[in-house]
């Protein structure tokens, strides 16, 4: 009996110290909504998108030889101004690699070296030596251009502002590329292949993008963008007879999200370049188009305007208030990690539920 | 199903066979040219012998006693020749009675037609051959005018009437050169200074006209020159153009070795007479038989082009101007 009126006096005083201390929360505590606290570097950081990746790119490299003369032997190829005073005489003087580094050539006899004075040869009659590859031909009357393909890695970093459906942005791309040999648009005049010197080089650039968003599919969007900025070729190219334009670049950017924070991009798209190169000692400049194609795949991550909750425990599973175990700030956090959607529904995120497994991605009825 | 294999298998073997006889069409040419060289021997009835080259040999004139060119080595032959297309038109003749007979150097792949070249080795001096060469052996797919057609066999007879070595040669070449220097009085220094006429070691007629200053060239300089070649006839066959010079690196082989060596007497500015004889020019250059088709094969790059203005076995003589 007395266990009893123990046991009955503890609990109703327990009763009324929780009530009075309900009552003290209900009298000192303002409006629950308040005083959370939300970083605002991180609400700033959070308009941002993060774009990175590399993909695959082909681009075709082409110049025209307008007006110019091109001579080849057995150990050059060069390209000749036809106002060279020494053609008059069997004599001329070219530039040779105007891809990259135009140099001046040395005086090259032009005239015929198995004519008077020059040494006789042995074995004369059907000589193979007669039949010598020397030309000399205007590359006008034969509309001679170089051309080639070769493929190319990019690596891209770019950084864009969103507002609505419109992104602003800067970025940086570093392009990895080879270089085969040109080819001739002729081979009627057993013009050779011109070899480069180099046969890779790597390229970067900084840009600004433009872009608009303008059709969402479930969690697919579609985006329009140009970028527009200076590009640089490297070291390989000599700077001094280079004038080197922008680029353009008009691409695609289809986007799946995984989640509000983060996307996968792939990008197709169509890039416009050129420089002109002028050749020493002459008038002339070489115009070199070399247009692209690239297939760029990447991630464009935005940084979340609210943490991952700090405590171990926490098993919430939507966006939530806590107070920080240490520093006692009352903060809100979230429960899903990055690469999923916030605020699931009730049983839509959960990764042990039969539906998400792999094998039942495909039945309607995983059960 | 087993039955269609079974005639595909038969008939694989039927298509392969037809594969492998492939037309060779220089084959069937040779083979024709063969066939028209043998008809025309049966029709005629010649006495001849076909070389392993393809020539056909008839012999007109045998001479058993005389020399045999190919084992004494001397193989700068003389001849005289008669040159026709087979069964048809005279092409061109070399007889006594139109001239000296003409050089050849044998064995060395510097005669025209080749056919020629394959078949000399055989003739003794004093003997007279009949030699039927077919096409591919003679001028190919060349025509020339009404006279020779395209893939023409050719009939040429030829004599031996001597056999030279160099020694012989270059004694011809001295004596000619010794008589071309008396002729013009090149070492009357009254009507042709400066100096008289020197043989230098290396075996080069050299003539200083006037001096230049004291330079000695080195092997590898760029120099530039004007000359004016021409033969001990004085015919000129190559000159540079006024206003224009020569441009080469001396004493590196560029130019012919008696250019060289004349010029290495010379400063800059000289003006010397420098007269070499064959074997520093152009010694056994090219035979082209007949004469005339030397232009067309040069065009063709069958013959280099300095064997279009020089024959074989001339002594050329070039006026210098070695500029500053």
């Amino acid at each position: 009996m007395l266990k009893f009126k123990v046991f009955f006096a503890f609990c109703t005083s327990l009763l009324c110290l929780s009530l009075h201390v309900k009552g003290q929360i209900k009298e000192d505590d303002s409006d629950p909504l308040e005083n959370i606290y939300r970083s605002p570097i991180r609400k700033i950081l959070n308009k941002f998108s993060i774009n990175f990746g590399s993909g695959l790119g082909y681009t075709n490299y082409k110049h025209d030889l307008e007006g110019l003369l091109y001579y080849q032997d057995d150990e050059n190829q060069l390209v000749v101004d036809p106002d060279n005073e020494l053609l008059s005489s069997d004599q001329l003087i070219g530039s040779s690699n105007w891809f990259s580094n135009p140099m001046l050539s040395d005086t090259l006899f032009n005239g015929d070296i198995f004519d008077v004075p020059f040494s006789p040869i042995s074995n004369p009659v059907n000589n193979p030596l007669l039949s010598g590859e020397t030309l000399l031909l205007n590359a006008d009357s034969v509309g001679l251009r170089f051309s080639q393909t070769s493929s190319s890695i990019p690596l891209f970093l770019s950084v864009h502002y969103n507002y609505q459906q419109f992104r602003i942005g800067i970025g940086f791309q570093l392009t990895f590329n080879s270089i085969k040999n040109f080819t001739p648009n002729t081979v009627e005049n057993r013009i050779r292949d011109y070899q480069p010197p180099f046969t890779s080089y790597t390229s970067s650039r900084f840009f600004g993008t433009v872009g608009y968003r303008f059709y969402d599919w479930w969690n697919y969007s579609f985006a329009a963008e140009i970028q527009l900025g200076s590009i640089n070729n490297g070291k390989q190219f000599n700077e001094a007879f280079i004038d080197q334009g922008l680029f353009a670049n008009i691409g695609l950017s289809i986007e799946k999200h995984f989640s509000e924070y983060l996307r996968l991009i792939v990008k197709p798209s169509f890039d416009f370049k050129s420089y002109n190169l002028n050749l020493p000692e002459s008038g002339t400049t070489i115009q070199h188009n070399y247009p692209a194609y690239f297939l760029q795949i990447g991630f464009s991550l935005n940084i979340p305007e609210i943490p991952r909750s700090p405590i171990p425990a926490d098993h919430i599973q939507l966006k939530h208030v806590i107070t920080h175990p240490v520093t006692g700030v009352r903060m809100e956090v979230r429960g899903q990690p990055l690469w999923k959607w916030q605020n699931p529904k009730v049983g839509q995120n959960h990764r042990k539920l039969w539906r998400n497994k792999r094998k039942n991605r495909k039945k309607l009825d995983p059960y | 199903m087993n039955k269609i294999f079974f005639f595909i298998g038969i008939l694989c073997p039927v298509f392969l066979i037809n594969c492998g006889n492939d037309e060779d069409p220089e084959a069937d040419l040779s083979d024709n040219d063969d066939r028209i060289i043998q008809d025309f021997i049966e029709a005629n009835g010649l006495d001849a012998t076909r070389d392993t080259s393809g020539v056909y040999i008839i012999p007109i004139v045998e001479n058993p006693s005389g020399e045999l060119p190919s084992q004494t080595g001397n193989d700068i032959l003389s001849i005289y020749y008669r040159l026709k297309v087979l069964d048809s038109a005279n092409v061109e003749t070399v007889q006594p009675n139109s001239g000296p007979p003409v050089r050849l150097k044998t064995g060395v792949n510097a005669v025209v037609p080749v056919g020629l070249d394959r078949v000399i080795g055989i003739m003794r001096i004093g003997e007279t051959y009949r030699f039927i060469i077919p096409s591919e052996l003679a001028y190919g797919d060349l025509s020339f005018s009404e006279l020779i057609p395209e893939n023409a066999i050719m009939d040429l007879e030829v004599s031996l009437i001597e056999a030279q070595d160099e020694a012989d040669i270059l004694t011809n070449d001295l004596s000619a050169i010794n008589n071309y220097i008396v002729d013009n009085n090149l070492n009357d220094l009254d009507t042709n200074p400066t100096d008289s006429v020197i043989l230098l070691p290396e075996g080069v007629f050299f003539k200083n006209i006037s001096s230049g200053d004291d330079t000695r060239l080195t092997s590898g300089t760029s120099i530039d020159i004007e000359y004016v070649g021409s033969f001990l006839d004085n015919e000129t066959f190559d000159q540079t153009l006024p206003n224009e010079s020569f441009n080469y690196q001396f004493g590196t082989g560029q130019v012919i070795d008696g250019l060289d060596i004349g010029i290495s007497q010379m400063g800059l500015g000289a003006n010397a007479l420098i007269i070499i004889p064959s074997q520093l020019a152009y010694a056994e250059s090219v035979r082209v038989i007949p004469d005339f088709l030397r232009d067309e094969l040069a065009e063709r790059d069958i013959i280099p082009t300095y064997a279009v203005r020089i024959g074989p076995y001339r002594p050329l003589v070039f006026e210098v101007t070695l500029q500053r």
